[in-house]
């Protein structure tokens, strides 16, 4: 089991990068700068708020990856033409991003899961939301 | 004439070094990964080439080839039959279609001593009643086979005739030479079902007056009732029969108000064509292929590579595609497992078929042995974590 106190700082973390203060931890990059040859060994995706972000491939293995990527399928529709877009901005995903690459544990990978079923269904339950609260509320 | 010589010629001398066996009228495909490939093969007509890419953890898409007698019984007529089957919300219809219309073609064709249009309307008729049945007896115990559908794309090359019946968006393209110029042209030859085309959801929209939601855009697509992209099908029954249109069934595939009429059609779009002495190949492919690559563009590359391989070229040249669109290198996009797989690109299912001789003499016909392919894949059941296969022989039947 998780112990609270780990459950505490992770809250802590989080509502402290949901201020939006923090540097960035991980590779986001700007939409179009990306004219170099793909990343070997890696994938991209994009946060909604059009940040680019290049994962290495062995993070597809990872559940919480799976299920990010079954939302996208679910709120946007399989892209046909273009990148992979996840729903949620680029400071939760810089946080799923950091979670991932400190190994964290399997618990903490399934309290993260839990937290994103329970947003996702939160934000599809208020069809009145526009996308800038949808996202306050994926981030945070 | 002297293509025709160096064709059999080849047929002859075709290198034995691919690695699996090439005799008898069973020699299947191979597995790699999550590629299955026949690179060459013979069928009455010419050569053909197959290749199938999984995306989806269990393969969505069927395929089949048999060529020899068209009937039941072995006086024929002769032929060959090409199907390739889109599965959609499971593998259940396509699994059935490959298992059923052509036996009832056969049966069909027997009854009429021809083959013809009526044939394969009957046959595909059957099919849909056969898989109709399925889900009525398995409604009570696993409901969402309601939800479960299959485009459905047939040719029938007979007597230098092609038949092309047609149900959703897979698509059968021709290359033909003009003479004058020696280049290859496409030329489409199935009708598309997806309500991405504006006549489409005209139809819809004149067959359902009362319904101006029957197409809805969604996520930049356009569905029929916002929750299938294509207006024919074998299979999802819960949008043809009110019936299967409730509780169990998922909430997400119940709609608001009961229907009378069907709102998808079990109707094919058949058209026959009369095959000229320049045309070439025809290309079989599900969407997977067409959403990457246009009809002109395959045709090229299946007229400037040799045949062996040509399926398996033009499904790496639509995941090399893919992989662009997704940002990132083919080689990355081939290490990633099916069912995420499926966020990168489709199940593609590609069989070429080459013409070599429309009219085949009576002798050749009763020398051929027949041959019967199906395409293959990784088709492990629900909950079994066995790692993917080493490339492996399966058989082809």
């Amino acid at each position: 089991m998780i112990s609270a106190k780990r459950l505490i700082e992770m809250a802590r973390k989080w509502q402290k990068m949901a201020a939006g203060k923090r540097k960035r931890i991980s590779y986001p990059r700007h939409h179009n700068l990306h004219s170099s040859a793909p990343n070997k060994g890696h994938f991209v995706v994009y946060s909604v708020d059009h940040k680019r972000f290049v994962v290495p491939l062995k993070y597809l293995t990872t559940n919480v990856f799976k299920e990010l990527l079954n939302w996208s399928e679910e709120e946007f529709g399989l892209p046909s033409n273009g990148p992979i877009t996840l729903p949620c901005d680029s400071i939760f995903l810089e946080y799923v991003i950091s979670l991932i690459r400190e190994h964290v544990p399997e618990e903490v990978e399934k309290a993260l899961i839990t937290s994103m079923v329970t947003c996702h269904h939160l934000a599809s339950s208020s069809s009145s939301s526009s996308s800038s609260s949808r996202m306050i509320i994926y981030g945070f | 004439m002297l293509s025709g010589l160096m064709n059999l010629l080849r047929a002859c001398f075709r290198p034995g070094s691919e690695g699996f066996s090439r005799t008898g009228s069973d020699a299947g495909g191979r597995q790699d990964g999550l590629l299955w490939y026949k690179d060459s093969g013979q069928h009455l007509n010419g050569e053909f080439s197959m290749a199938v890419i999984q995306a989806n953890n269990l393969l969505e898409d069927q395929s089949q080839i048999e060529s020899g007698s068209l009937s039941s019984n072995e006086s024929g007529p002769y032929g060959t039959f090409i199907g390739i089957y889109d599965g959609h919300g499971g593998p259940e219809t396509s699994r059935f279609i490959n298992d059923h219309l052509f036996h009832h073609l056969k049966k069909f064709t027997s009854e009429q001593q021809s083959m013809s249009v009526d044939v394969i309307r009957k046959a595909l008729q059957a099919t849909e009643e056969g898989f109709i049945s399925v889900v009525a007896n398995q409604w009570s115990l696993s409901p969402q086979i309601a939800a479960v559908g299959s485009c459905c794309l047939v040719g029938v090359i007979c007597n230098g005739t092609l038949y092309i019946a047609n149900l959703g968006d897979s698509r059968a393209v021709l290359g033909r030479a003009v003479k004058a110029t020696g280049e290859v042209l496409a030329m489409q030859l199935s009708a598309e079902h997806n309500a991405s085309i504006e006549s489409i959801r005209q139809e819809l929209h004149s067959l359902h007056p009362d319904d101006p939601n029957i197409v809805v855009l969604k996520h930049n697509v356009w569905r029929v009732k916002g929750l299938i992209q294509v207006s024919k099908s074998i299979g999802d029954v819960y949008l043809k029969k009110a019936e299967f249109n409730r509780e169990p069934l998922y909430a997400k595939f119940r709609l608001r108000e009961p229907f009378k009429m069907p709102i998808l059609s079990s109707e094919p779009s058949i058209s026959v064509h009369h095959l000229q002495p320049n045309d070439q190949f025809i290309i079989f492919a599900s969407d997977g292929l067409w959403e990457h690559l246009s009809n002109q563009e395959a045709v090229d590359i299946v007229q400037n590579s040799p045949r062996s391989g040509s399926a398996r070229r033009l499904v790496k040249a639509a995941l090399q595609e893919a992989a662009k669109k997704r940002e990132m290198r083919y080689s990355d996009l081939k290490k990633i497992d099916r069912g995420v797989r499926r966020h990168f690109h489709d199940d593609t299912t590609v069989v070429v078929v080459y013409l070599d001789s429309n009219v085949v003499s009576r002798t050749s016909t009763a020398k051929f042995p027949g041959i019967s392919v199906r395409g293959g894949g990784i088709n492990l059941p629900h909950n079994t974590l066995a790692p993917c296969t080493t490339p492996t022989e399966i058989s082809g039947t």
